[in-house]
């Protein structure tokens, strides 16, 4: 056990501190910044630092550095509500599924767009009928000569009305057992037969989209892995999206704000600021834990659970601290509103302890639907 | 950053389980609760002459093994799965991190048979008066609360002097001690009320340190009572989970259930933060003592909590079998309540985090 940091380390943190605080004097802060926070200027910035990807390996061109140096970074940068939004899920997880199951022409081709803080992805998992049950997905991919057509419809895919491409998730067999026939494909969002159509969600934003696939042609090349058995694929590429810090420190900059206000007097403002700084200090240990590799096997979902409950509570703290002010439209009552998609974001909070309860604590399924 | 526990610690952790799998079952346990005293000298000596145990960490120079705070965190966590019982808390968490702090004639005096299973040693955390008498120090006082008291042959009591408040030993039986054990609701955990009428004390470490050597030896036992509550939390969640698969109710086992499931869950990750929180104090107290105040309090607030709650579900997820004395399920909860309010509770942590965060 230890849970000291290298020289290393914390003049990584210090630095990217530094950063993130002069990106807030030139861009603005924004809570949420991972994912509400697009701002390509400064992902060009933190790429010639050669921060996108850091924890990549070196023969896809990341910097090698342990995962949990990326984790040092988004916990300065995000916690400032410095604006990442740009990169963050292509370098999160589609750059990682890249270089995990693609060819290596794909590698040569993708990689160095998302590193260089030019590419914007979009992940194209859920669709409307189906988003806790993705294995009932019905976008399809077709054969037809040395590509595929793709028809059907993804919903709530955020940056899709910016996104450069969209990493889908689609089915090219409809025969079988519903985890099986499933692909990903990588497809250019400016392919003919792709329509957007953003939706403006209850805090106001309109970062998710519809994203509508009509007789969309893609190259077989666009193939990630394995036709057909990429179910597993996605299942890891959900462990990147759910054990990491960005799931802690969505409000965290709001947080602070709402501690400079806090009526500290208050022993039970104190009892509940005491409970907050507790699970903030633990999620990070969680989070730091799936860096390291240490969490047990499919533990992410449960750290994503225990990190997101955190900002629930962050949130609910926030606007009772500002008191009459949430009642005004602005930050605090955009976050105010915000809270309630952490908990359905990348799996529901309730879907996660279904997995936890099955993966981990080892309990029966559920009987299954007649 | 490395969350794994080392090749010795885990062969410690090995020992410890196999140790008290054989020595302390839930029949040993059971038997301990209907004794007058609470505790076994035959284990007790045995844990110090085959194992160590109870000089793990005083120094090498008075015959204990030197080890830190993460290795006696790995023992308390095994003891608390166990339900172990007796004045091992009380001597080893309370007493030598008071003694070790003090150092002096005292430390040399008692830690050495501390280490050799010769001394049973707890420490009163209510104040007496002291006053100087021609052969040395008169203590005169009321404790109550003290652990395992009526057992202890060594009390450490804080006393007001001139200088402030200052430590003194007393031994068990000095004249004018009176120890009277107190009916416990967990009965793994004694209490005795201690009154002293002019006894006799040594003085423990520099006048006027009391406090400070004090608050330091509480957030030591903070963060080792949270390694027990882990051991206890982690082992209770195990025993629970594996009913939960077994037992069968309208045609399916219980577990399957989400109403289940969601509540184990989230109590999973009570539980698995309430371990990190005690392993990052132990490691505070080992590598970074800067942090300890912070690290303790935390600690033992949401280790307390985590606890509780698990123990709490656990009888209600047994239905009434768990409601039974035959069944293990209360063990673990008066355990988990006993902690929870022993050496300050759940909104007495957070208020001192708080006030050690500076805010
Ligand atoms: C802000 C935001 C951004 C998003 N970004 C993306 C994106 O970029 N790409 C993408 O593909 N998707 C994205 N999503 C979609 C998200 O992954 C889905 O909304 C989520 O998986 C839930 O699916 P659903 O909306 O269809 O709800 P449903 O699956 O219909 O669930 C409705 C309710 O039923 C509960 N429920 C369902 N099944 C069970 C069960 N077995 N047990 C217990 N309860 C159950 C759920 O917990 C939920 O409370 C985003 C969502 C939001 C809010």
């Amino acid at each position: 056990m230890d849970f000291s940091w290298t020289a290393e380390q914390e003049a990584l943190r210090a630095e990217a501190k530094a950063v993130a605080a002069a990106a807030v004097a030139r861009y603005g802060w924004v809570a949420d910044s991972w994912i509400n926070g697009y701002c390509p200027p400064f992902a060009r910035e933190l790429a010639q630092r050669g921060w996108i990807g850091i924890s990549w390996p070196t023969e896809f061109g990341g910097a090698g550095r342990p995962a949990i140096d990326r984790m040092i970074i988004a916990e300065e940068l995000i916690g400032a509500g410095a604006p990442v939004g740009s990169y963050w899920v292509a370098e999160r997880q589609m750059g990682p599924s890249i270089y995990t199951y693609g060819t290596a022409e794909q590698q040569l081709r993708y990689l160095p767009g998302i590193l260089a803080g030019e590419a914007t992805w979009c992940i194209g998992m859920s669709e409307p009928g189906a988003g806790s049950d993705l294995a009932a997905l019905r976008t399809r991919a077709v054969r037809d000569g040395d590509g595929f057509v793709v028809n059907g419809q993804k919903i709530w895919t955020s940056f899709g009305a910016v996104a450069d491409f969209v990493y889908l998730i689609c089915r090219t067999n409809a025969d079988g057992p519903p985890h099986a026939g499933i692909s990903e494909l990588i497809v250019p969002m400016n392919s003919p037969g792709i329509e957007v159509r953003p939706i403006k969600d209850m805090a106001g934003g309109a970062h998710f989209c519809e994203v509508f696939f009509t007789d969309v042609r893609v190259p077989a090349s666009n193939l990630v892995g394995v036709e057909g058995a990429a179910f597993k694929q996605t299942m890891r590429q959900l462990e990147h999206e759910r054990g990491g810090i960005d799931r802690l420190v969505s409000n965290h900059a709001l947080y602070r704000r709402a501690l400079d206000r806090a009526d500290l007097g208050d022993a039970l403002v104190r009892q509940e600021v005491a409970e907050i700084e507790t699970r903030y200090r633990l999620g990070r240990l969680l989070v730091y834990r799936e860096a390291c590799g240490q969490a047990p096997k499919g533990f992410s979902a449960a750290t994503k659970l225990f990190c997101t409950e955190h900002e629930r509570r962050v949130a609910d703290f926030v606007a009772r601290t500002f008191g009459s002010q949430t009642l005004l439209a602005g930050d605090v009552a955009r976050g105010m509103c915000y809270a309630n998609s952490y908990s359905i974001m990348g799996g529901t909070s309730n879907i996660l302890r279904n997995i936890v309860a099955e993966r981990i604590l080892g309990l029966p399924r559920e009987p299954a639907a007649r | 950053m490395d969350f794994a526990l080392r090749a010795e610690q885990l062969e410690l952790q090995r020992t410890v389980r196999d140790f008290l799998a054989d020595k302390a079952p839930e029949s040993a346990v059971r038997a301990l609760m209907d004794d007058e005293t609470g505790h076994d000298p035959r284990v007790w000596r045995q844990m110090a002459t085959q194992l160590g145990l109870q000089g793990l960490t005083i120094d090498e120079d008075y015959g204990g093994a030197g080890c830190g705070l993460q290795e006696q965190a790995v023992v308390f966590e095994a003891m608390g799965a166990a339900v172990f019982g007796g004045p091992y808390f009380a001597t080893v968490a309370l007493a030598v991190p008071a003694l070790a702090r003090a150092g002096g004639s005292a430390a040399a005096e008692y830690l050495p048979r501390i280490a050799q299973g010769e001394l049973i040693a707890t420490v009163a955390l209510e104040a007496s008066a002291a006053e100087r008498t021609p052969d040395g120090w008169a203590l005169t006082g009321e404790a109550g609360y003290v652990l395992d008291g009526h057992l202890a042959d060594l009390v450490v009591v804080p006393a007001r002097t001139a200088v402030g408040v200052s430590l003194f030993a007393v031994v068990g039986d000095a004249p004018g001690l009176k120890r009277e054990p107190l009916a416990t609701v967990d009965q793994t955990r004694r209490l005795a009320r201690l009154t002293l009428d002019a006894t006799p004390a040594q003085p423990v470490g520099v006048g006027g340190a009391g406090t400070e050597i004090l608050d330091h030896a509480l957030d030591v036992a903070a963060v080792l009572l949270a390694a027990e509550q882990v051991g206890g939390a982690s082992g209770c969640l195990t025993e629970t989970v594996e009913y939960a698969k077994v037992r069968e109710q309208f045609g399916r086992p219980i577990g399957s259930f989400q109403a289940i499931k969601h509540v184990w869950t989230d109590l999973l990750l009570e539980v698995e933060s309430a371990r990190a929180a005690a392993q990052f104090g132990a490691w505070a107290a080992d590598c970074a003592p800067a942090e300890l105040p912070v690290a303790a309090s935390l600690a033992k607030a949401h280790c307390s909590q985590a606890y509780s709650r698990v123990a709490t579900e656990s009888i209600q997820l047994h239905g009434g079998i768990g409601f039974t004395w035959e069944h293990r399920a209360h063990l673990y909860f008066k355990r988990a309540k006993s902690s929870e309010l022993l050496l300050g509770g759940i909104a007495h942590h957070r208020e001192r985090l708080v006030q050690r965060l500076g805010l």
